[in-house]
């Protein structure tokens, strides 16, 4: 609690950008995510890490409005409650799933197109995103014309995020981003999260491995049964025994 | 006024458990229609109205069997109703005696649903692969065959119909045959055999997994119900003494398809309720005229809406459900199968895994799987997402068949054996997701997971005879004492989804135990538990060892949890074991630490990866030793990889097509790993072979992001174009600049040296100083080769003795 | 010879109508695994509409097109507003009797409006030609014209247009669309529209080959040209065409060879053969669930 109003105090002249409070996300009579608070502000690279069932997921997925939930979540100050699902794209957040959520049955320029629908500037402007995307992710650019649902997962994964950047927003929602990728992979994919966010935009992720997602992050928050044990800069949580015991296996 | 409903709801609660009453009704009722169809004491129409409601009531009975408790889509429902109406219609006018005739009808009747029952292996076959959508085509078909084929039949009439029937068809037939047909369905339904019938609805994966033979349980529950439906034909061409092709066909199987779904899937009285609303309604609409269809569908529609389920959707009248009470048990005759005395001496092997091996298209998800447990061990398999984990338990249970493998149980080869003869050999298993049967009962779960210990059959089930409620009654304490066991038995009753999620795992493993299993697969019990029931689990599990003298494997994440609690650990990554061994070995093992944990230091780790036929390292797995800041400072001087020269007379090859910079690596099959083609593809653009010695390995070394250094080691295949990825680490490290570094270690022999230009060579020790010269044999283990600063092209350089060097 | 390919230009002619009413079926089973069972009512319904456009109004060829597409596109869209998104959440079977409920609705609201089968009367004169034996009539030639030039239009619209990629989208994956920001009514209403003025369409070819309709005659046909798009692989375009085609040529075939009420046994049977071989259709292809 300390360190929350701590990190606040330091931090606290950087406009906040995802205001969450009291968020509470019931399934049945199963509590994933118990009544939590936290901020987002901007330029941050937030990183909620947790065991498995810990509630993280559910709690991205309230805030891109696909489960229903209790309490208030609010982006540059409007609440998403009274937001549909599809319009938070156009607001400036983009969520990539658990599981990358490709679209199997398009091919890779597809998918990148489909980040786009929300786009209302001109075809110049977008296709110089395209190009970005490639420079980012070389290998998406040779293959697209094939079907995503070939690719392997890290590519997947990059171009989930490939997709998630072709939207412009000004802040994208993680889900496990190295779930079911090797450690070299992984660790690549949390290199080009870092150099995203040092392009300004946001991020707010959700990690079981807690030591990369600790690694990159600005603001740490420890998930355990649906609420928020502790939390801090990165690299405060990392040297946190507690955090080392429970997730590092030391 | 609130007293009054009190007293009302203690009458209606008094009335309800005193099931008895149902018989008397019956009885009284049949008495009565006895009386009434004799002394013409009601209205003719009524009479006619009454009994197409009793016939609708066998139709929805007999279609809700297939698809509200087995959850199928059958469409074709009248077809066995045409079935069951030409046959009797046949037998009664042109078979039996016509004086006969009034004794012969019931046995008209039987024939008829005979007959139907026999047409319904032609729609359960498919049945067995098929759901859904496409189980709908193939009844609609059958039921457009039925109604062609008795077209083209002149023996019955053709398109123009069946006459002669003679009215046979009375209310008291009709009330007794509703009556038989509400008795025999509903005995079914709750029986071992209808728990089958649900578990195939809720879960099939599952069901099978606990022992369920769904194959048969789809035969019995089409079969039964098409006995039915032909029974209401006959009966309803003994009525209308008139069918043709026309009164069977689609709209009639929409007819009864609207009963059941109006009435409410999964339950008899919804049945009840369906036809009986259905067909009050359409009589009652009458005045309406043309506009009552029109009338009706809406209201069907608007239900739908606002009940998806039905009126009566999954809930039951009491007076059909089955007491609770616990009966005492005759100890006269056992009904559960005996099972087999343990084959297995104590301490025997219990499960032999060899050379297990899956792959998923050209993924390897487990490589070479070996495994002894002695029986009565717990063991624990770890690794990563990924790693094989779930897929090695989807082996052993039965739900895939391996590529290459063999798996023992008990000494019985079960490699490529169906999950529910597994089971009953005496493996469950509980999943990662859980799958419990979500709208049955906690108990029903648990008698689920009994199918094979029971003794009795479906005809049995549906007389209820002596032994069928002998046995039910212990199988139905024996659910309960499991459960109480347990610490269950106060959620007896409840719907498994309605359970907190740690009592829903406990239920999961409490099923699981109710097929007898010897040893048991426990995938992720854990997953979302607080230390508290972490801790509740483990003692649950030491129990299950010690009570009940199972051997158990487990899944899991949650380190703690297995530490604490397996006396053996296998470790999996990418699908290889990577270590194997007691809790306190693996808790310590740098490369289980590093590999699972995702934790990187100063060491390398090594996960070999997932390449097709690609031989494991002689030596296993590659420990190449600290990189000191000397070394990386030395790395990250040089340049671009260099390639290596033949010596050997043994090589391993790898081709790389090296035409186009930015082209895809043609010849190579990639392993996966989306960014380390880069650096192949840096090296492939200045080279055109790279070879390698039989054994030996090639590193390559790459910069990553914050300073990184990523390791990735290649070695050749058995397969010419196959190349694998076998070593993987991340080690941090503020050194390293520059991106690519060829990096030989092993026995492979390195330039010679006649070659244009300087070349350092560093090793670790010549770090220290500067670059110094080496050639010749490599025999150090630690060797960095590197090529000077600017990448000559192959086509720059003259062949030299036909081989094209580039050193 | 001649009698051959007269028997062709039949089976050209009715396979090309199954294969747009098996379009319609497909684009709404492709993108939301939903068996529309009213689809065939639907057809009906286009029948009806260029009756009364025709018939009643004695409107031009053109604009009898229109008013029975559109008439159709805009019922689809009603019917999917309101019986079958309220049940989008809901266990599929709900979805699909609901579906029958509204095909009922629709052919006994149509029969308590028209009792007694319509004749339509000629929308367009037909000429005919003969080519040494050979008569080809206009009114094939432009059905078969029709519906060619509608799958080439759909085709393009799924595989060139946005919203034909949001809909190939959505069909892969409904709960993730609206990331992307895609409205996922939008599309499923755009969906319908198509899928409904498919069976307008296909119910205007078929009142011009054979000119007397009646409310039921959706019933059958509409079955059949599901099983046939289920044949040729359900989901997919070219498999609906294909699909009706083959449905086509064999009920010609049928009648041909054999008396006519073999012919709907010979027709279904010879679809389920072909199923138990390839049970995914001719074209289809497995859907991969994601594990």
């Amino acid at each position: 609690m300390a360190m929350e109003k701590l990190f606040e105090q330091r931090h606290s002249e950087v406009p906040v950008l995802l205001s969450i409070k009291n968020l509470a996300v019931s399934y049945g009579n199963i509590r994933a995510v118990r009544g939590i608070s936290f901020n987002v502000r901007q330029g941050q690279i937030a990183a909620l890490i947790g065991a498995n069932g810990a509630g993280k997921s559910s709690l991205l997925r309230a805030v891109s409005g696909m489960i229903p939930y209790e309490g208030e979540i609010c982006y540059k100050g409007i609440n998403l409650k009274d937001v549909a699902a599809h319009k938070l794209v156009s607001l400036g957040i983009t969520h990539v799933p658990e599981g990358r959520g490709i679209f199997g049955n398009l091919t890779v320029r597809e998918n990148l197109t489909l980040g786009t629908w929300c786009r209302r500037d001109g075809l110049e402007i977008i296709k110089k995103d395209y190009d970005h995307v490639v420079e980012l992710f070389p290998r998406l650019g040779e293959r697209m014309g094939q079907l995503s649902g070939t690719l392997s997962g890290g590519e997947q994964q990059m171009l989930a995020i490939g997709r998630a950047l072709m939207s412009r927003g000004d802040m994208i929602l993680l889900d496990e981003p190295s779930m079911g990728l090797s450690p070299v992979l992984a660790d690549e994919i949390f290199g080009i999260i870092d150099e995203i966010n040092k392009h300004g935009v946001t991020i707010l992720l959700v990690e079981q491995n807690a030591y990369m997602a600790l690694q990159a992050a600005g603001y740490g928050c420890v998930m355990e049964n649906g609420e928020i044990t502790l939390d801090g800069t990165g690299a405060e949580l990392i040297e946190n025994p507690r955090v080392r015991q429970a997730y590092l296996g030391v | 006024m609130r007293a009054a409903l009190n007293k009302l709801n203690l009458y209606w609660d008094a009335l309800m458990s005193r099931r008895y009453l149902l018989f008397v009704f019956a009885g009284v009722g049949f008495l009565a229609t006895i009386v009434v169809s004799r002394y013409g004491l009601i209205d003719q129409y009524v009479e006619l109205v009454a009994m197409y409601v009793g016939i609708n009531i066998i139709l929805a009975l007999s279609l809700n069997l297939v698809n509200g408790y087995m959850g199928e889509f059958s469409v074709g429902h009248a077809g066995f109703m045409a079935v069951g109406a030409y046959g009797a219609s046949i037998l009664s006018v042109k078979v039996f005696p016509s004086m006969y005739s009034m004794w012969c009808f019931p046995f008209a009747i039987i024939a008829g649903g005979v007959m139907a029952a026999a047409a319904a292996v032609v729609v359960a076959v498919p049945s067995f692969k098929t759901r859904g959508d496409y189980l709908a085509i193939v009844t609609l078909s059958f039921n457009m065959i039925v109604k062609s084929v008795l077209e083209n039949i002149d023996f019955v009439g053709g398109p123009r119909g069946f006459l002669g029937m003679e009215k046979l068809t009375t209310l008291p037939w009709v009330f007794a045959w509703t009556a038989i047909s509400i008795w025999a369905i509903r005995n079914f339904v709750y029986s071992n055999i209808g728990r089958g019938v649900l578990s195939v609805r809720e879960d099939e994966m599952a069901g099978a997994a606990m022992g369920v033979d769904t194959r048969k349980v789809k035969l019995l529950a089409f079969v039964v119900s098409s006995f039915f439906a032909g029974v209401a034909g006959g009966l309803y061409a003994h009525l209308l003494q008139f069918i043709s092709p026309r009164t069977f066909d689609i709209l009639k199987s929409t007819e009864i398809l609207i009963m059941v779904y109006l009435g409410g899937v999964g339950s008899i009285a919804g049945s009840i309720a369906g036809a009986v609303i259905y067909t009050v309604l359409i009589e009652a609409l009458r005045v309406l005229g043309m506009w009552r269809m029109v009338v009706m569908p809406l209201l069907l529609v608007l239900l739908m809406i606002y009940r998806p389920k039905g009126i009566f959707g999954y809930t039951e009248f009491r007076w059909f459900k089955p007491a609770t009470r616990k009966k005492k048990v005759s100890a006269a005759k056992p009904c559960f199968v005996a099972i087999e005395p343990e084959r297995t001496v104590q301490g025997g092997d219990i499960l032999v895994v060899e050379g297990l091996t899956h792959y998923f298209g050209g993924l390897c998800a487990l490589s070479d799987f070996n495994l002894r447990l002695s029986s009565g061990r717990i063991m624990g398999i770890i690794g990563p997402n990924g790693s094989g984990k779930t897929t090695l338990f989807n082996l052993i249970s039965g739900n895939y068949r391996p590529t290459r493998g063999s798996v023992k149980f008990d000494g019985i080869e079960i490699t490529r054996m169906p999950p529910n003869e597994i089971n009953s050999l005496g493996i469950a298993r509980t999943f990662q997701n859980i799958r419990l049967f979500n709208e049955l009962t906690v108990v029903d779960n648990v008698r689920v997971g009994m199918f094979n210990a029971v003794d009795y059959n479906a005809t049995a089930a549906m007389l209820r005879t002596r032994g069928f409620n002998e046995c039910e009654a212990e199988v139905t304490e024996r659910a309960y004492s499991l459960l109480e066991l347990f610490e269950i038995g106060r959620y007896a009753r409840e719907l498994a989804k309605n359970l907190p999620y740690g009592m829903r795992r406990r239920l999961e493993i409490v099923r699981a135990l109710a097929t007898r299993p010897k040893l048991l697969l426990l995938d992720e019990p854990a997953a979302g538990m607080n230390p508290t029931e972490t801790g509740i689990l483990m003692e649950l599990v030491h129990r299950l060892r010690d009570e009940f003298r199972l051997t158990v494997m487990v899944i899991e994440h949650h380190m703690s949890f297995i530490m604490g609690l397996c006396e053996r650990i296998q470790v999996l990554d990418f699908g290889v074991t990577i270590a194997a061994g007691v809790p306190d070995e693996i808790k310590n093992d740098k490369k289980v630490i590093e590999a699972y944990l995702g934790k990187s230091g100063g060491n390398f780790r090594t996960n070999t990866g997932t390449t097709k036929n690609c031989r494991t390292p002689k030596d296993g797995p590659t420990d190449v030793g600290q990189i000191t800041p000397e070394i990386a400072q030395a790395i990250g001087r040089q340049a671009a990889p260099v390639r290596l020269e033949e010596g050997d007379e043994k090589y391993g090859r790898l081709h790389i097509d090296t035409v186009d910079k930015g082209k895809r690596l043609e010849g190579i099959k990639k392993a996966g790993y989306a960014g380390t083609d880069d650096f192949i593809q840096d090296i492939a653009s200045n080279y055109d072979e790279i070879r390698m010695s039989e054994g030996s390995r090639l590193m390559l070394i790459k910069k990553n992001w914050k300073d990184k250094i990523a390791v990735i080691e290649l070695r050749p295949c058995e397969e010419d174009d196959y190349y694998g990825i076998t070593t993987a680490g991340i080690f941090r490290n503020d050194y390293a600049k520059n991106r690519t570094l060829l990096w030989d270690r092993g026995a492979s022999p390195i330039a010679k040296p006649e070659q244009s230009g300087p070349l350092p060579y560093v090793t670790p020790k010549d770090a220290q100083g500067n670059n110094a010269l080496r050639t010749g044999q490599s025999n150090a283990s630690d060797n960095i080769i590197s090529k000077p600063a600017e990448p000559v092209k192959p086509s720059a350089e003259a062949e030299i003795n036909g081989n094209k060097d580039v050193l | 010879m001649a009698y051959i390919s007269q028997q062709l230009l039949n089976m050209l002619q009715l396979g090309s109508i199954y294969a747009v009413i098996a379009l319609g079926y497909t684009m709404v089973y492709g993108v939301l695994s939903l068996i529309n069972f009213a689809h065939g009512d639907i057809f009906m319904v286009g029948a009806f509409l260029c009756f009364i456009a025709a018939g009643k109004l004695h409107m031009p060829f053109v604009p009898v097109i229109l008013v029975a597409v559109a008439g159709t596109a805009l019922l689809g869209v009603g019917v999917e507003r309101f019986a079958y998104r309220p049940l989008r959440d809901a266990p599929k079977v709900s979805a699909i009797i609901t579906a029958l409920g509204v095909g009922v609705f629709i052919e006994n609201f149509t029969l308590a409006l028209s009792p007694y089968p319509r004749h339509v009367p000629e929308i367009l004169p037909v000429v005919n030609w003969n080519f040494s034996g050979l008569t080809v009539s206009s009114i094939q030639v432009l059905i078969v014209a029709l519906s060619i030039g509608l799958m080439v239009v759909l085709d393009f619209i799924v595989r060139k247009t946005s919203y034909g990629m949001a809909m190939r989208a959505l069909s892969w994956d409904i709960k993730t669309l609206p990331l992307m920001g895609v409205p996922v009514n939008t599309i499923v209403a755009l969906t319908f529209a198509i899928g409904a003025g498919f069976g307008g369409a296909a119910g205007t070819m078929y009142a011009m080959a054979f000119p007397v309709i009646d409310p039921y005659m959706g019933i059958m046909i509409g079955w059949k040209a599901f099983i046939a798009a289920v044949v040729g692989g359900i989901g997919n375009i070219r498999g609906a065409m294909l699909g009706g085609y083959i449905l086509g040529a064999v009920e010609t075939l049928a009648t041909v060879a054999l008396p006519s009420t073999y012919r709907d046994f010979v027709a279904f049977t010879l679809l389920l053969i072909l199923l138990v071989f390839r049970p995914n259709g001719i074209l289809g292809v497995p859907k991969t669930i994601k594990v």
